[in-house]
Order: C-alpha cells, then structure tokens, then sequence
C-alpha cells in the first residue's frame, strides 16, 4: 500500500456562496480508490459545502482540487461528473416531477451508449427500484427516494462517488441497510467521500473519519481511531465520559 | 404552452411572451402583405381556406424570427441577470420592460392599424346547432392540437426534452447529473419562441393583425397557464380552452366590457379551491 496516488486531492481549500464571505477555510483533504472516508462535524460546520466544492457547485473557491492527478480546479459540475464524479446532494437528490426510470435517464444523459443496459444493471442493485421503474418518485419512501438518488449518481460508472448524509432522513433498521448498500458499491471499485451525521454507524464502515468543525479540519484518523478517540466520542458519537467504543461492536460483519 | 414551458423551466414569468406572439403575427404579416409580396411569396388559397403559401412561408419565418430574437433575449438579458443572482421579481420587470420595446418596435414599423392576412368576406359554414364556424378556425383547432401533441412528444419522448423537464424540476441536480443547463435554456427559449410566433399566427387569422393583440392577450394568458397549473403544457391548452369558452359564454349574462375580467374571477375561484392550479401535483 505505498506509493499510492489519491484519486482526490484538495490544497489549501477555501470557498463560500458568496465572494467574501468563506464558509471552508484551508482545507487539506485526500482520497484513495479503495477508501471509504467519512466526514463528520456538528450542522453548520461546512460539510455539505465541502462537497459541493469539491464537485464544482460551489459559486467560488480558492485553492486547488486534483482529481486522478490532474488538476480540475475551476472545473464546473457537469465536466466533473462527466470525468467520473458521482454527486448525491443532502437534500432534492431527485426529480420528484419525474418517473424512476427517467431519473436513471438523467443520471445517464452524457452516456453514449450503453444507456438501457447500465439502467438495467443499476436497477438491479436496487431491487425495491427494479420492481416498479415507472412510479414517480415523489411517491416513493424516504429509504427509496435515497435509493434512487444513489442510483442516479451511478449511472455513469463513477470511480468516486460522494454523498451528503445519505442516512440522514431514514429509520434506524434502514439505515444499516443503505450503509452497507454503499459498502458493496465501494467493493465494485468506486472510492467513496461521505458525510454523516449518524457518525458511529457510518464510522463503522468507514477507513478513515474526517472531523470538521467551523468550516476547518479538526481532526483526521482511521475509522478506529475516531471510534475509540474519546473527544470525538464525546463532541460527535454522543458517549458520556468514560463509555468507550469496543472494537468488537465497530467491527464490520 | 410556450409560456408555462418558459416558466417551468426557466423559472421566467415572460411578459413579453404576448408580444413576441405580436412580432410573430407581423413577421407572417410582412410576408403575406405587399412588401413580401415583392418578393414572390404571396398569394394563392388552399381550398376553402382563406390563405395560401404565403402564409405558411410567413408561419415558418416567424417561428424562425422570434425564436432567435428569445435567444438573443436571453444571452443579452437574462443569463446576466441570472448570473447575477437575479430575483424572479427582477426577471419580471425586466421582460416587462423588452414587451414594451417590443410592442413600440411593432407600432412604429406598422403603425396602430389593424390588418388582414388576407382581405376580403370569409364565410362560415354552419356546424351542428346552427354554430357558425369558419374553415380558418378548423385549421387553428388542428394547428393547436398538433402543437400539443408534438410538445408532449418532445417533453415525454426525447432526451432533450427530458432534460428540459429536468431542468424545470430541479437545476442544480440536473448540473449534478453533467446536464448542460445554459443549452437547455437556449433550447427552451427557442421552442418557447417558436410557440408564441405560432400562436401568434393563429391569432391573427382568427382575428386581425394589430400591434396590441398579442399584448391584450397577456392576460388571459397567463390566467390559462395558473388554471393549468404552472409549467404543465396540457393544463395550459386546457386552461386555454376554458378561459376563452368562459369568456365568450359570459357575454350572454354580463356587459362585453366585463369580458376581461372573467379570467381572473376564474383564477381566484381556482386558487382558493385549488391553490397548485387544476391539474398542479402536490410536491
Ligand atoms: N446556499 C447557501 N448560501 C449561503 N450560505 C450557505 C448556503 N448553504 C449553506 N450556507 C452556510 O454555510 C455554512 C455551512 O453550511 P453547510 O455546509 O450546509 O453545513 P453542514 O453541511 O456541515 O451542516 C452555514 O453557515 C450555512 O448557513
Ligand atoms: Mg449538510
């Protein structure tokens, strides 16, 4: 495992909506291939504006992003996502007005070809999905709409896929079910950036944690260490004092 | 439909759709009247049909016309202001005041007189309970209805046109999903443009060219487009449908100085009972 090169890399990362007025203040930030790294912090931290940088949507940025090591600073969304990016953002993460199947089409618009195949294979993954391509998606569950955002966000063989508090919205008993959901997609190849506020369930899965506090890094580690670190235990995981996290618990299956 | 479609996706309430209906109107006037004329467009009649050729080549440049004066529109206007971080009130005011430059370019070139594709009586035929109907308003019907169906095939069928729903759903995950919204709002403000000349057009045949029609009918436009529920094309014909049946109807009971007002006692009615419009979907 050395002499890696990330397949994302951020430099002394800055940005905001409004010129002026920065939300994320230098930020240092890689990702490998084979990683699940996972960002946590309280609300208003900047995590979800971190993302949105980091996939072109943010109105400006300073500093450099390098996306399989070339460099796509300035880069907009669409040129992102078309060089293999996969973006799931926290909330309107569908097209409510339109069917399941016409949300993959759109998640597929740059494709060349190969466009019904890939719904078929997607649509596979997710088989509350396959059952009924034609509903509109307004009318699917909160656990499903996630679904199909994901789904979306695949339509275009990303090698990096990242998502903005996929469990946010779910029920406790769906909420494994999509973490470990993400855990096969990740076995298929894709490096995955999340964020979660649901942070000991998605620590679990995770490689490596990102705490993130007032739009700055506080503190980066492997998934194990965040578990067991007891300040992120107390500002994030919600232990009390001395309630350590077991390794047995954390462990994956 | 062409200004629910521009509504829909492009979030512009278009005051100046009326009047790029009254460009359209003129443009086909230019081509059927004498000065097209000189150029060998005019002339003939197609069976009982009140106009010719002319008018087609007159239809076919006008959808041409408008729909590059809405690109131009859009390019010099509004993707400046929407880069700027325009509100929907600072679109609104600003396609006001393009309708008004519009309807001013209009009445200088023609003047404030009303004019006819083609001069002269055009009969009705008499229908089913002693309603007269002229062979121009069947043609108009057909021409409506084939517009519709063609923007449904477009909406429903091609990729483009999904991309349009898209984009009229939720821009910033269209972005997301590598679509290229800025052509999509070209494509958008062309079809839009398209259908207003069109419906321009019509209007003209049906009553006469004059450089207001298009403004006057603003209105009741937009009434049909809040009765169809926003951004909804078949809502819109239908809203269309029952505004002009409302009005004409109405005169039987009300003063025909009145008739303006029926649409919006319309619209009122429909949103307090159904604040989405009548086929508008809860989010
Ligand atoms: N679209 C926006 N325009 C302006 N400010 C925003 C916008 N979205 C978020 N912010 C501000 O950016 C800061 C970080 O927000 P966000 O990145 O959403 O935090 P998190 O995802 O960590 O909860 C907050 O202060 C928020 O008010
Ligand atoms: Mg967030």
């Amino acid at each position: 495992m050395t002499n890696r090169s990330p397949l994302l890399r951020v430099e002394q990362f800055s940005g905001g909506y409004v010129e002026g007025i920065e939300i994320i203040h230098d930020v240092e930030l890689d990702l490998f291939g084979d990683e699940i790294l996972t960002i946590i912090g309280p609300n208003g931290a900047g995590k979800s504006t971190l993302l949105k940088a980091i996939v072109g949507a943010l109105p400006f940025e300073h500093g450099r992003r390098y996306f399989q090591g070339e460099d796509v600073s300035g880069w907009s969304t669409p040129r992102m996502i078309a060089s293999g990016v996969g973006y799931v953002p926290q909330v309107d993460n569908v097209f409510t007005s339109m069917s399941i199947r016409e949300n993959l089409e759109m998640g597929g618009y740059m494709r060349r070809d190969g466009l019904r195949e890939r719904i078929g294979e997607v649509l596979a993954m997710f088989p509350d999905l396959e059952q009924r391509p034609g509903e509109r998606a307004s009318r699917l569950s909160g656990g499903q709409r996630q679904m199909l955002a994901m789904a979306r966000a695949l339509m275009l063989d990303p090698v990096m896929l990242c998502l903005d508090e996929p469990t946010a919205a779910l029920a406790p008993a769906a909420r494994g079910e999509l973490l470990s959901r993400i855990y096969q997609i990740h076995m298929t190849g894709v490096g995955i950036l999340m964020v979660e506020q649901n942070a000991t369930e998605a620590l679990v899965w995770s490689d490596r944690g990102l705490v993130m506090v007032d739009g700055e890094k506080a503190m980066e580690g492997s998934g194990r260490e965040m578990l067991t670190s007891p300040e992120v235990g107390r500002a994030f995981l919600g232990q009390e004092e001395g309630e350590g996290f077991t390794l047995e618990e954390g462990s994956r299956q | 439909m062409g200004l629910t479609l521009v509504y829909g996706v492009l979030g512009v309430g278009d005051f100046a759709h009326g009047d790029k209906m009254g460009w359209g109107m003129f443009l086909a006037f230019f081509v059927v009247s004498s000065e097209g004329a000189n150029l060998g467009f005019a002339g003939g009649q197609f069976g009982s049909l009140s106009f010719g050729w002319g008018l087609v080549v007159g239809v076919l440049v006008a959808m041409l016309g408008v729909a590059a004066l809405s690109l131009v529109l859009e390019r010099l206007v509004f993707r400046r202001l929407r880069d700027a971080g325009g509100t929907f009130f600072v679109f609104a005011i600003a396609s006001l005041g393009i309708s008004i430059g519009m309807r001013a370019v209009i009445q200088l070139i023609w003047g404030p007189s009303n004019f006819r594709y083609t001069p002269g009586i055009h009969p009705a035929t008499e229908i089913l309970g002693g309603i007269k109907v002229k062979p121009d308003q069947f043609f108009i019907v057909g021409i409506t209805i084939l517009a519709a169906v063609l923007l449904y095939w477009l909406l429903y069928r091609t990729r483009f046109g999904k991309a349009m729903r898209a984009t009229a759903d939720n821009p910033g995950l269209a972005e997301a999903s590598g679509i290229d919204t800025n052509r999509i709002r070209y494509g958008t403000w062309i079809v839009g443009g398209m259908l207003a000349a069109l419906a321009g057009v019509m209007l003209g045949l049906q009553a006469e060219v004059r450089f207001d029609a298009g403004f006057r009918l603003l209105l009741p436009l937009f009434a049909a487009v809040i009765l169809g529920g926003i951004g909804n094309p078949w809502g819109a014909l239908f809203g269309g449908l029952l505004v002009g049946i409302a009005q004409e109807v109405s005169t039987q009971w009300i003063n025909t100085g009145l008739k303006p007002g029926i649409p919006f006692v319309i619209v009122i009615v429909v949103l307090l009972l159904r604040p989405r419009g009548l086929f508008g979907q809860a989010r």
